[in-house]
């Protein structure tokens, strides 16, 4: 059974569940869908992805940043307020984010809801707490992400 | 944003799911209320962020999921997640009108009776009575074995670890005859 068909599956499960009786979980779905099936897509990815799909070439969490992959990224920046209008682009950049490893999808997810790299502030949370890596971890891999993205995109012939 | 302070990770997700605007610094507040779940947020607001093509028509592995789904809702068979979560009575008033003994309820919602012992003409009579498919009950009782902690802190004994065992057991340690042995293993 794939993610997609066990979320189907549970979905399903209530319904029939309220059948028999009111199931108060389905409240969740009529108020706003897409957020409950969002929220059951992400727990059935949690059941289903192994270790090894989650591998996210960590390695040592302090390897040097490379002068290659910092160059490539340059100033890219997929979250550019312009091509984000574009539907096409966001459905894109989607999938493209999709093809990430684990580690990499949850920095560019952050820096997307602008939580900061690292902060002086204890109260405010970083990437970098989150995460439990260094800055310069945190930027390596920020970096890595973005050149696969671009590249992808680039594939698509979006940029 | 309300703070839940006797939160489960589900109501936590929930409420994120709810409050949540691409953005608009939410992540960052939960992630500051409920860092125990950080991973968790940072996840769903992945999903959250997602663009959905509502434009585009469904495709045909996307009818297929939809038909498979109202096939399942009509022939209304239960699958392998709800008989888990199901309480004991569904599996007692199943085996009542089978004729058989609650223990055998119990047992088998205690994924206690061993599969191999279970004929398929059984089997398929408990499928029934259970709403389910004979595929769903034989993954049911595959799952390893356990014993309800309820009942566990009410008796006297001191409690050992549940194992598999015969349905004949089962059906002779409830106290049936031989005769009713008989007439459920043999019974058309």
């Amino acid at each position: 059974m794939n993610i997609r068909e066990d979320v189907v599956d549970r979905f399903v499960d209530l319904l029939m569940s309220d059948r028999a009786e009111y199931e108060d979980r389905l409240d969740y779905y009529e108020i706003n869908f897409n957020s409950a099936i969002a929220t059951a897509r992400q727990d059935a990815s949690n059941r289903h992805w192994t270790h090894e799909n989650r591998s996210d070439e960590l390695g040592s969490g302090e390897m040097e940043v490379s002068e290659w992959v910092e160059a490539a990224a340059g100033n890219y920046n997929p979250f550019d307020a312009d091509e984000l209008d574009k539907k096409n682009y966001r459905l894109l950049l989607d999938d493209a984010i999709d093809s990430l490893p684990e580690f990499q999808r949850r920095i560019v997810e952050m820096l997307r809801q602008e939580i900061p790299i690292e902060s002086i502030d204890p109260l405010v949370d970083s990437i970098s707490k989150v995460l439990g890596r260094t800055e310069k971890t945190i930027r390596t891999h920020r970096d890595k992400a973005f050149v696969s993205l671009k590249m992808r995109l680039e594939c698509k012939g979006r940029i | 944003m309300t703070e839940l302070s006797t939160h489960t990770r589900e109501d936590v997700l929930n409420a994120f799911a709810m409050d949540f605007e691409p953005g608009s610094g939410v992540l960052q507040r939960y992630l500051s209320q409920y860092p125990k779940y950080s991973l968790q947020l940072v996840d769903l607001a992945r999903e959250l962020s997602r663009e959905f093509d509502d434009d585009s028509p469904l495709s045909a592995d996307d009818l297929a999921a939809v038909d498979a789904g109202m096939c399942r809702l009509q022939k209304a068979s239960i699958s392998l997640y709800t008989l888990q979560a199901a309480p004991a009575k569904t599996f007692t008033d199943a085996v009542k009108t089978l004729g058989l003994p609650i223990q055998v309820g119990l047992a088998l919602r205690e994924c206690r009776i061993e599969a191999s012992t279970v004929s398929s003409r059984a089997l398929a009579k408990l499928a029934r009575a259970l709403d389910a498919t004979v595929e769903v009950v034989l993954a049911h009782l595959a799952l390893p074995p356990r014993t309800s902690q309820l009942r566990a802190s009410k008796s006297t004994t001191k409690p050992v670890a549940a194992e598999k065992v015969s349905l004949e057991r089962i059906l002779r340690e409830a106290g049936c005859d031989e005769d009713a042995l008989s007439k459920f293993f043999n019974d058309e």
